[in-house]
């Protein structure tokens, strides 16, 4: 049964990979690796894990009127994940075009989107507010959006609401203090109902994690934490489904480590990778000409 | 004889437990310093400890309050305020959450030092859009500041007092409406929170040589101003404004934007002058820091243009042995 639906999970990952590099293209930039790297994750938490509920947010999202005010919050991202009774936050906010990306590749925003509304003045900002389709939280300043997924939780749990809480961590929010300060009260509060992935694609802004800042043996800091740990390749849909069906029946707060390779689906992304050049990706002339191709054939 | 409330804000807090069952009190470790161990007591599944990790802790409140839930969180002001104030801004003021943030322990009235002394909390949170600020004065604030702020629906921070506290108001504390105490029009005194019960004394004693001067208490920093105030400030030849703040970012500063707006009087600003602290008994920081009963009766002064001033403020700083607080978990 899994297996018939892995294609439509590898469409939707591809999908994600081409919409994100489109823009890439388009804007002369973009956040591609983190995409690349995320694409499998997103669609099984989009097509097989979650249950969302349907989007309730407009194919075409109207344009930016202002920010949230006292009593009117206006646009909420939210929306256009559906009403639940499961939620899944971003807490990069820079993965804000991968998340565009899996909602168009789900139905649930128009591909035309990606280029009308990404424009000033629209709600499509290249990282993400609260406003912006599929996002819960302007967590653009990283390690903030699962304190408040933490609070999320806590309230579903006190007020009986039903549904599970995942949210997408990247492992750079590691070296944030107030990242563990937020498992550490998940863990106190014995939070079931919040799930955690983390895209651990040991890349930062300067390079890599290990010659930027080491985080040491995550996996074991987590278990110290109290957390049940799933070491998973990050690529791999059979792997990220196990693991998520799993963490579906924890007791403790789970956590999913997921190895990913953010050079995945397009040639030129290794050479950043070892040129410490991945995480924001201005395209040389070259390599525009290398991705148009590969898209061709995608 | 002056009268004194004990734990207004521990009582007011257990009782809107009762009213508001939607009501969460999340703590730092500072249950008991910050009034809330009578709720926690009496609701004890609506006490959330969530240790001393205040970044955490704020976007927590965010995510209770996006379910539905009302949350607050009482804590010494600076740890209220500054050391989570990215998370402040971003999780709470940025989405507008109807979040209730109490912070304690204001300005120079801890012998806890410049970590404790929270001189800059009022600038911080006016800074910030769509966030209501204000400041109680006395126990009547504190009784009655949860039922004036509970329809407010974007975030709120107030300023408290705990502790013995003095009762100076029968009137319940309204957000945006300031207290006129004294009706003088020439020279008015602008006080806020601490102050306002040294301004009542001093003012009272004042307008027996000055009957033209005005005592009002600022209870709402942010939004700024009522009708009656504007026009008493309209009518004033010189405003003073009192605060146990930084002036640059408080009262004195809320006040000058409005004048330079609306000219007329001069602004004379009594409270801390750029400079950090450090700790001791309140009426030596006080002295010492320019905001103690001599420098409010020397401004007054001033404000009617008599050179000769009647007290020396060198008198008055008296480095007598540091007296703790008796009326609260720790002597803070």
């Amino acid at each position: 049964m899994f297996a018939a639906k892995l294609f439509t999970l590898k469409e939707i990952a591809n999908k994600i990979r081409k919409y994100t590099a489109q823009w890439t293209i388009r804007a002369n930039g973009g956040y591609l690796a983190q995409a690349c790297g995320t694409a499998e994750i997103l669609a099984t938490l989009f097509n097989d894990v979650l249950d969302l509920g349907k989007s309730s947010g407009p194919m075409m999202p109207a344009e930016f009127v202002g920010v949230p005010k006292p009593g009117a919050p206006g646009t909420r991202g939210e929306t256009w994940l559906g009403a639940g009774p499961d939620l899944l936050v971003i807490s990069p906010a820079h993965y804000a075009i991968a998340m565009y990306s899996a909602l168009v590749a789900t139905g649930r925003m128009d591909e035309e989107a990606l280029i009308k509304c990404s424009k000033d003045g629209q709600l499509l900002e290249m990282i993400g507010a609260e406003h912006s389709p599929g996002m819960v939280v302007s967590s653009g300043s990283l390690a903030t959006a699962l304190s408040v997924c933490v609070g999320r939780a806590i309230a579903r749990k006190k007020l009986n609401k039903p549904g599970f809480i995942w949210v997408l961590l990247s492992d750079g929010e590691l070296q944030e203090g107030s990242t563990w300060e937020a498992l550490q009260l998940a863990n106190a509060m014995k939070l079931s109902n919040l799930k955690i992935v983390i895209d651990n694609n040991g890349m930062q802004v300067d390079g890599q994690m290990n010659n930027v800042m080491p985080i040491g043996a995550i996996e074991e800091k987590l278990k110290a934490f109290g957390c049940e740990v799933y070491d998973i390749d990050g690529n791999n849909l059979e792997e990220i489904n196990l693991a998520c069906k799993s963490a579906l029946r924890d007791e403790k707060l789970s956590v999913i480590l997921a190895r990913t390779k953010p050079w995945t689906g397009f040639s030129f992304l290794w050479d950043r990778w070892e040129n410490n050049k991945l995480h924001f990706i201005r395209l040389t002339e070259l390599e525009k000409e290398i991705l148009s191709k590969e898209l061709a054939v995608l | 004889m002056k009268e004194t409330v004990s734990k207004p804000f521990a009582h007011a807090l257990k009782d809107h437990g009762s009213i508001n069952e939607k009501l969460v009190v999340v703590t730092n470790d500072l249950t008991a310093s910050c009034e809330a161990d009578l709720f926690a007591q009496a609701f004890p599944d609506r006490h959330i400890s969530a240790g001393m990790a205040e970044q955490a802790l704020i976007a927590t409140l965010s995510g209770l309050s996006d379910e539905g839930l009302y949350p607050l969180y009482p804590s010494f002001a600076v740890f209220t305020t500054r050391r989570p104030y990215e998370q402040i801004a971003l999780t709470i003021a940025y989405p507008a959450k109807k979040v209730r943030l109490f912070g304690f322990l204001p300005g120079l009235t801890t012998p806890g030092g410049v970590t404790h002394q929270a001189t800059d909390d009022l600038g911080l949170m006016t800074q910030l859009p769509n966030m209501t600020v204000l400041e109680a004065a006395d126990a009547t604030d504190m009784a009655t500041i949860l039922n004036a702020i509970k329809d407010i629906p974007g975030p709120v921070y107030a300023r408290g007092l705990r502790g013995d506290v003095p009762k100076l108001f029968k009137e319940p504390l309204v957000v945006g409406q300031s207290r006129d105490i004294f009706p003088g029009e020439q020279v008015v005194v602008l006080a806020s929170g601490s102050m306002v019960e040294i301004a009542v004394k001093e003012v009272e004693a004042l307008r027996a040589e000055f009957p033209e001067l005005g005592l009002i208490c600022i209870n709402t920093l942010k939004p700024y101003g009522d009708k009656n105030l504007f026009e008493r400030l309209k009518k004033a030849k010189i405003v003073i404004t009192y605060e146990n703040h930084l002036i640059s970012s408080g009262l004195a500063k809320a006040t000058a934007m409005h004048l330079a707006q609306n000219p007329g009087p001069k602004l004379i600003p009594l409270g801390i002058n750029d400079t950090f602290t450090h700790g001791g008994s309140q009426d030596y920081l006080f002295n010492y820091y320019g905001i103690g009963k001599a420098n409010l009766i020397n401004a007054v002064y001033k404000a009617f243009g008599k050179s000769s001033l009647n007290i020396n403020q060198d008198d008055e700083l008296i480095k007598s042995d540091i007296i703790l607080n008796k009326s609260v978990a720790e002597g803070l």
